[in-house]
């Protein structure tokens, strides 16, 4: 990449090197529902170092591979925005049709941008070079977390409204198979090596393990009210759960696959993602109006940011 | 970087976009008051979850499950209108509990976009709220606070069940209640 850079000799390329230099330490893009803004933190300082305004009612945040440009679904602006990582500005709003877009994601190349939609009952596949409409996929009733394998061959969808999670095939763009899960799933995760999905499941107040191999039920582990989104941390060993009604984050041992610890965050957490230090957890609490930042060694909260109103980050949300 | 792909003017989308139908957004309310009176008699005025006789727009209560989780009172106005209410969780230490609507009765049924429309007592959807006391100086701090969608689940609500509508009914039951509790508590 240095290399490639240094070679060329357009003074145009050269200032594009040096602002992305500058972009080195990784970033939280926390999307502020109901001020219509992001807010962008400094994960090295962990303050909030500018805030991007933007329109209709940011919501679910996904990031580029190489983490120059934030993807954030736009319900109110029927889509979704795409704002310029290093500029802090919003590049283009792109119009679906439709009211529902909420879970969002890319894949691992950056080829392709998925925006699900919760009215239509579809994920969207979009083109990232032009931002054009590649695909509709039908999937399960309201689909909500979306999930990428690490190795770019399976896209997972959370469908709400008909407690499954469905497997989608990103060679033939198609459904490939589906699962149940447990009542109305919305966040999930998966593992680095594409061995399990997690699944957490706000009615029934659980979350579903699945064995991505033939979509195997695993476990069943009981966290508490509400749970919304799930982030893996310290090398998959724990799982990490937004408890929105309970105002806490249960940590979860992968291994024994019981609730080992639970941590009390701020007010209605939603959104929550591992920094690339594979060791400190951000959550966006909703209703407080900031982030909380977890030592996933000490199960401690370290710090508390003020973002903007309504902060919901759902997705993934730390450039990696 | 891709970056030609993103030098057209935006304006236009934008527009085009905002002028489209929307689909709904959590709302929220927060309301909090000063009391000149100590945490613990505040908390004693609110504390059971069949007694909402500090509300002033609640004239009866019928209820059952004490303050256990899972309990249920409804909630009759003294407009007539009932409000049905799960206590999701009780804490005597923290002086707080925890609620969500689970049903309310029809205040008028409106006609929208061709299709009858019945706007609740309390033009929301999907509400959870908490209540809870803290000890402040001498006195103490009660502070309200609920989520909640507005009433009409699809796109372009009607004004009564849109989010202004929302706001605006919780806003008013949090501040009157609050007030009563306040004069309650100082007397």
């Amino acid at each position: 990449m240095i290399y490639y850079h240094l070679k060329a000799a357009a003074g145009l390329l050269a200032a594009a090197f040096f602002s992305s230099s500058l972009s080195a330490e990784p970033f939280a893009y926390i999307s502020n529902q109901l001020d219509d803004s992001v807010s962008i933190i400094d994960t090295a300082q962990n303050t909030v170092i500018d805030t991007v305004n933007m329109t209709g009612k940011p919501a679910g945040v996904a990031l580029s591979p190489d983490g120059k440009i934030v993807y954030v679904s736009t319900p109110e602006a029927n889509g979704f925005a795409v704002i310029d990582a290093t500029q802090h500005k919003v590049l283009k709003q792109v119009a679906l049709g439709s009211s529902g877009a909420l879970g969002i994601a890319t894949d691992k190349i950056g080829r392709y941008l998925f925006v699900a939609d919760w009215y239509k009952n579809t994920v969207a596949v979009i083109n990232t070079e032009n931002l054009k409409v590649k695909a509709t996929i039908p999937v399960g009733k309201s689909p909500s977390g979306l999930v990428v394998s690490p190795d770019n061959r399976w896209l997972y969808v959370a469908n709400r409204l008909s407690n499954s999670v469905s497997q989608i095939d990103l060679e033939t763009l198609t459904e490939r198979a589906v699962t149940k899960v447990g009542e109305h799933p919305f966040g999930l995760s998966i593992d680095s090596k594409g061995e399990r999905l997690y699944v957490a499941n706000v009615e029934s107040d659980d979350v579903t393990v699945l064995a991505t191999e033939h979509l195997k039920k695993i476990a069943t582990v009981k966290v508490k009210t509400l749970p919304y989104a799930t982030a893996l941390a310290l090398n998959d060993s724990r799982l990490f759960v937004t408890n929105q009604e309970d105002d806490s984050v249960s940590v979860i041992d992968t291994v024994t696959l019981k609730e080992l610890a639970v941590i009390e965050v701020g007010d209605k957490p939603e959104g929550i993602s591992t920094h690339p230090d594979g060791r400190h957890v951000y959550v966006a609490n909703w209703f407080d109006n900031s982030v909380s930042v977890i030592d996933a060694t000490t199960l401690t909260v370290v710090n508390t940011i003020a973002t903007g109103n309504g902060s919901r980050a759902f997705g993934q949300f730390i450039s990696q | 970087m891709k970056k030609t792909t993103f030098l057209v003017p935006v304006m236009l989308c934008l527009v085009a976009a905002t002028a489209n139908a929307h689909g709904p957004v959590r709302q929220k309310a927060n309301e909090s008051i000063k009391i000149n009176a100590p945490a613990e008699k505040v908390w004693g005025i609110i504390k059971n979850y069949n007694d909402m006789s500090w509300l002033p727009a609640v004239a009866s209560v019928s209820a059952k499950g004490g303050n256990e989780d899972g309990a249920v009172r409804v909630l009759t106005l003294k407009d007539g209108g009932t409000i049905t209410e799960e206590l999701k969780k009780h804490d005597d230490t923290k002086m707080a509990y925890f609620y969500k609507i689970t049903e309310m009765s029809t205040k008028a049924t409106i006609t929208h976009a061709g299709q009858e429309e019945k706007v609740p007592v309390l033009p929301v959807d999907n509400y959870t709220a908490d209540i809870q006391v803290k000890a402040d100086g001498s006195g103490s701090t009660v502070t309200w606070k609920a989520g909640y969608y507005r009433a009409y689940m699809n796109n372009n609500p009607p004004v009564e069940m849109n989010e202004e509508a929302a706001n605006a009914s919780v806003e008013k039951v949090f501040k009157t209640g609050l007030a009563n509790l306040k004069a309650l508590a100082e007397k």
